[in-house]
C-alpha cells in the first residue's frame, strides 16, 4: 500500500471514528423533545390559566379555537398535544388561519418567527376580540403582542404583557402570571 | 505520487486525542418523558429542548460580524443574482466583467482572481471548486434566487473552521425547505434586453418527510450594441460589439428531508458570451464564450440529542465543469478564425462530522473533521482546427482537516471564542490557523467583540499548472496567509435602532497574484505582502408601523507593504442604503437601494471614477390570495459607470448597465 492511500484511509477512518464514541446513545433518547414540542404545550396549557370575557363561548360545547398563523408543520405538533382534549368542557379545536381577519374568531394565536413579519398588522386587527396572542420575537410584546416565547439556554419561558392581555379584556390568573419570567405591567 | 513524510500523521494523533476528550462524553441527557399536555407551566419550563435557535446563535452573540438578508428582503427589493445581494453589503463591492462578477472585501480584490479568498457555501455545503476555488455569484451561481431562504455573510477570516478560502468572509446560503413553498409555486419574470426567467416549485409536507423540488430557466439576449473605444476602427466594427451580451442557465434543485436526514440535489449551468474580446480573441465574434456547471450531492444527518449535544454528518459529491471557446486569429492570417477550447473538470467527494455539546452549564464545545477527495482536477485546452493541443494536465489530490472551537463564559457578561483547524494537504504544505474572539455583553443591548484570527488559501491547480501561452505555470507556488484583528461595537440605541461600529487592521503575506514575464507572458507568485485597514459605521432602524432600513459607510485603505503604494481594485469609501416603506397594511412594500463606491486605479495604470447608483422596486405581496408582484428599476438615475477589467480583459475599463427593467410575478398555489 502506497504512503499515499495509507493517509488517505487514516483520515476516513478518523471522520468514521468520530461517529461512534459521540452521541452514542442516539437510540436510547430519540424521544428528546424538541422546542416546539414545548411551545405547543404552553399554548395549550395557557388556555387553562386565562378567562376570555363572557358571550366568547356561544354554549358549554363551543370549541375553544387554537389558532395558528401560516405554519402547517406547527400545527402537526400542536394537534398531537391538544387534539380530543376539552378545558373547562369546551373542546380544543386547533385551526390554520391566514391572516388577521380569519383570526378573530380566535381564542389564541400563535405567530411563529417566520411570521412574524405580520405581526403589527394582525395586532392592529385583533383590536377589539378577546384573541391571546402568542409569538416568538424579540419585540413581540413591544408590538402589541400578550405573551411571548423566549428560549433561555435549554429552556422554553415566556413573557406576558399584561396590559395588552387587559386590553383584549382576557383575564390571567395569578398562576400563569408567577410562573411568567417577565410581566410588563 | 509524491512521497509523503510520516510526520504530518504524528502531530495529529495528539490533536485526535483532545478531540476525543473533548466531545467523548456520551450525550446521554436521560429524563423521563412527561406527557406534555399534563405538564405545570412549571414543568414546561424546566424541560431541556432542542431546537433550531440552538444552532443560530443571534448575530449579537456570534464571534463575528455577521450580516443576515432574508427571502422577504430578497423580494422587497428585487435582487436578481447573489451578487446583487452582496453589492448591497457593508464593506462589500462587486465588479462585472461581462463573464464573472468578483467580490471586493474590504478593499481586496485582486484582478483575474476568481472570488478564491472568500468561501460560499450552499446549506453548509463547499462550493468553491477544487481547480479555481471560485465562487460563483452571478447568474453563474447554481441555486435559484428565489430559492434562497437567507444569505449569512460572516465577515473576516475562519478557516479556523473552514480551512482554505475563508480569508475575507464566509458567505452561507441557506435554501428554502417545503414548508417555505407549500404546494405548486409558479413564477414569471421579463426584463431589459430580452430577458425572460421561468421558475417551478413545488413543496410538499407528508408528517415527517419534506420534499421540496424546484426548477429555473432564465435567458437574456443582453445589450444588443456595446461600444469598447479600445477597439475603435472600421476592422473591428467600430468598437460595436453587437449581439454578443447573451446570457442563459437553468437550475434544479431538490431537497428532501425526513426526520434528520436531508438529501440535496443541485445542479446550475449558465452559458455567456464574452462581448470585451478578452484573451486576445476576435473583437465581435459570438462565437467567444464560456460555460460553467456545477452539481452536486449531499446527504447529511443533522440531529440534537437531549443534553444539548449537537451532531452534523455530511457525505457529498460535487462536480464543476467549465468550457470555454475562444476564437482566435491566426497569427499568419488575422483574418482567419481558429477556434481555441479550453476545458476544465472538476469532481470531488468527501465527508464532514462534527459534534458540538454544552459542558459545565454554558461551555459550548464543537469539534469535527473534514476529508475531501479531489479525485478529477483536469485542464485542458486546445485548437480545434486545425488541431493542436496546448495542454492536458490531469491530477487529483486530497485533504484532511481538523478542528476544535470552544465558546467559554468567563463571567457573566464575557464570553470567549478560541478555535483551532489543522488542515493537511496532500500536494502543499499543512497548516493550522487559529481564532480567538471576546464578547462582552454589559447589557442586553451593547455587544462589543474582539476578534483575531488567522486564515490561509492553497494555490489552486489553475495557479499552479495552468500553462497555456501567455500563462506560465508555477507549481512552486505556497499557500498565502492572512491575520485579521477586529473589534465590533453593536449598541442598541432604542427598540428598533441599532449601530454597529467595526475596525480591522489586518495583513496578508505571499499573496498570489498574476505578475508579467517579460513583455507578453504571465506567472502567478507568491508577491505581495500587503495590508488593508478600515473603519465600518451601520445603522439598522426600524420605525414602528413602517419604514426600516439600514445605511452603512466604511472607509480603508489597503497597500502594498513593499510598494507603499495603494492597491489597485480598492475604493476607499463605500455607502450603502438600503429602505424599505410598507404600504396598504403590508401588502405594498416600496423599496430603494442606493450604493455609492469611491473612485480606484485598475490594474493596467487607469481608474474607474466614483458613483451612486440607485434601485427602486415595488413589491405587492398577496395581491390576490394566489399572486405576488413586483417591478423594479435598476440604476434608475442611469448613470454612466464603470468596473475594473480583469486580467485578460482588453478594455481599460467595462462599462455597466443603465436604466434596466424587470417586472415578476409569482403564482403560490398552495396554501399559505
Amino acid at each position: 500500500m502506497n504512503q499515499g492511500l495509507k493517509i488517505r484511509i487514516c483520515w476516513i477512518a478518523l471522520g468514521m471514528g468520530l461517529l461512534t464514541p459521540l452521541c452514542r446513545s442516539a437510540v436510547a433518547d430519540a424521544q428528546a423533545i424538541s422546542e416546539y414540542q414545548v411551545k405547543a404545550a404552553y399554548l395549550y396549557s395557557f388556555a387553562k390559566f386565562v378567562e376570555w370575557p363572557a358571550g366568547t363561548f356561544k354554549n358549554a360545547v363551543d370549541p375553544i379555537r387554537l389558532c395558528i398563523l401560516n405554519d402547517k408543520s406547527f400545527q402537526v405538533q400542536l394537534n398531537q398535544i391538544a387534539e380530543n382534549r376539552q378545558i373547562a368542557g369546551h373542546p380544543v379545536l386547533v385551526t390554520l388561519v391566514q391572516d388577521g381577519k380569519q383570526s378573530r374568531g380566535c381564542q389564541e394565536l400563535f405567530i411563529s418567527s417566520s411570521q412574524s413579519r405580520e405581526t403589527m398588522q394582525i395586532v392592529d386587527s385583533l383590536r377589539g376580540a378577546s384573541v391571546l396572542t402568542v409569538g416568538e420575537t424579540d419585540d413581540f410584546v413591544e408590538q402589541g403582542g400578550i405573551i411571548n416565547f423566549v428560549v433561555f439556554g435549554e429552556h422554553v419561558q415566556f413573557q406576558v404583557n399584561q396590559k395588552a392581555a387587559t386590553q383584549a379584556g382576557l383575564h390571567m390568573s395569578s398562576q400563569l402570571l408567577s410562573v411568567a419570567k417577565r410581566v410588563f405591567k | 505520487m509524491k512521497a509523503l513524510s510520516s510526520m504530518p500523521i504524528r502531530p495529529l494523533s495528539w490533536v485526535f486525542l483532545i478531540f476525543a476528550v473533548a466531545t467523548g462524553n456520551s450525550c446521554v441527557g436521560q429524563q423521563p418523558i412527561p406527557d406534555l399536555s399534563e405538564a405545570s407551566l412549571e414543568q414546561l419550563g424546566n424541560i431541556p429542548v432542542y431546537g433550531a435557535s440552538m444552532h443560530m446563535q443571534s448575530s449579537g452573540d456570534a464571534p463575528s460580524s455577521v450580516t443576515v438578508i432574508t427571502a422577504a428582503e430578497i423580494q422587497e427589493h428585487g435582487y436578481r443574482t447573489l451578487a446583487d445581494i452582496l453589492r448591497t453589503v457593508r464593506s462589500f463591492y462587486v465588479t462585472y466583467d461581462r463573464n464573472y462578477s468578483s467580490i471586493g472585501v474590504r478593499g481586496f480584490a485582486r484582478p483575474g482572481d476568481y472570488n478564491t479568498r472568500v468561501l460560499l457555501l450552499v446549506d453548509g455545503h463547499r462550493l468553491n471548486d477544487d481547480i479555481y476555488d471560485e465562487a460563483m455569484i452571478g447568474t453563474e451561481f447554481p441555486i435559484d434566487i428565489e430559492m434562497i431562504q437567507r444569505v449569512e455573510i460572516i465577515r473576516g477570516p475562519a478557516s479556523s473552521l473552514y480551512g482554505s478560502n475563508a480569508l475575507f468572509a464566509v458567505i452561507n446560503v441557506i435554501t428554502k425547505r417545503a414548508h417555505d413553498v407549500s404546494g405548486l409555486e409558479l413564477s414569471a419574470e421579463a426584463g431589459s434586453f430580452n430577458t425572460y426567467k421561468g421558475r417551478i416549485s413545488y413543496g410538499q409536507e407528508l408528517g415527517q418527510l419534506q420534499l421540496l423540488i424546484s426548477g429555473s430557466f432564465y435567458g437574456s439576449r443582453g445589450q444588443n450594441r456595446l461600444y469598447y473605444p479600445e477597439f475603435d476602427s472600421p476592422e473591428t466594427n467600430n468598437g460595436i460589439a453587437a449581439h454578443v451580451d447573451d446570457d442563459q442557465l437553468g437550475t434544479a434543485l431538490a431537497t428532501v428531508s425526513f426526520h434528520d436526514f436531508t438529501l440535496q440535489a443541485a445542479y446550475g449551468t449558465r452559458e455567456k458570451g464574452i462581448p470585451t474580446g478578452s484573451y486576445d480573441t476576435i473583437f465581435n465574434n459570438p462565437g467567444t464564450r464560456t460555460t460553467d456547471s456545477h452539481e452536486y450531492f449531499d446527504a447529511r444527518y443533522d440531529h440534537t440529542f437531549a443534553g444539548n449535544c449537537a451532531l452534523l454528518a455530511r457525505l457529498f459529491f460535487d462536480r464543476d465543469t467549465y468550457q470555454g471557446t475562444y476564437m482566435d486569429p491566426s497569427s499568419l492570417d488575422p483574418t482567419q478564425v481558429i477556434p481555441n477550447l479550453d476545458y476544465a473538470a472538476g469532481e470531488w467527494w468527501g465527508t464532514q462530522i462534527q459534534a458540538a455539546k454544552t459542558v459545565l452549564k454554558r461551555n459550548r464545545i464543537a469539534a469535527g473533521a473534514e476529508y475531501r477527495d479531489n479525485i478529477r482536477q483536469n485542464q485542458s485546452d486546445y485548437d480545434l482546427n486545425p488541431y493542436s493541443l496546448y495542454l492536458n494536465d490531469k491530477r487529483n489530490s486530497f485533504i484532511g482537516g481538523i478542528y476544535i472551537q470552544d465558546e467559554v463564559p468567563i463571567t457573566k457578561s464575557l464570553a470567549m471564542s478560541a478555535g483551532i483547524r489543522y488542515d493537511y494537504y496532500s500536494d502543499v504544505a499543512a497548516s493550522t490557523d487559529p481564532r480567538v474572539a471576546l464578547v462582552y455583553r454589559p447589557e442586553s443591548k451593547t455587544n462589543l467583540k474582539l476578534i483575531y484570527g488567522k486564515a490561509f488559501r492553497i494555490p489552486n491547480v489553475y495557479e499552479r499548472y495552468y500553462s497555456v501561452d501567455p500563462n506560465l505555470p508555477n507549481p512552486a507556488l505556497h499557500p498565502e496567509k492572512l491575520e485579521s484583528t477586529e473589534v465590533v461595537w453593536e449598541q442598541g440605541i432604542s427598540d428598533r435602532l441599532w449601530i454597529s461600529t467595526s475596525a480591522f487592521h489586518l495583513t496578508a503575506n505571499d499573496l498570489i497574484n498574476q505578475q508579467p514575464v517579460g513583455s507578453s507572458q504571465f506567472i502567478f507568485q507568491n508577491v505581495q505582502n500587503v495590508q488593508s485597514t478600515g473603519i465600518e459605521f451601520e445603522l439598522k432602524g426600524q420605525l414602528p408601523h413602517g419604514l426600516e432600513g439600514s445605511a452603512s459607510y466604511s472607509f480603508g485603505e489597503a497597500k502594498d507593504n513593499d510598494t507603499k503604494l495603494f492597491l489597485n481594485n480598492s475604493p476607499r469609501h463605500l455607502g450603502k442604503l438600503d429602505l424599505v416603506q410598507p404600504l396598504l397594511q403590508r401588502k405594498l412594500f416600496a423599496s430603494l437601494d442606493a450604493q455609492y463606491r469611491s473612485g480606484m486605479t485598475t490594474f493596467t495604470g487607469g481608474s474607474v471614477s466614483s458613483f451612486p447608483i440607485v434601485d427602486f422596486d415595488l413589491f405587492g405581496q398577496k395581491i390576490s390570495r394566489h399572486l405576488d408582484l413586483s417591478a423594479s428599476v435598476y440604476n434608475l438615475l442611469n448613470k454612466k459607470y464603470y468596473d475594473p477589467p480583469s486580467t485578460g480583459v482588453p478594455e481599460s475599463a467595462i462599462q455597466q448597465d443603465g436604466r434596466t427593467f424587470r417586472v415578476s410575478m409569482t403564482w403560490h398555489l398552495g396554501e399559505r
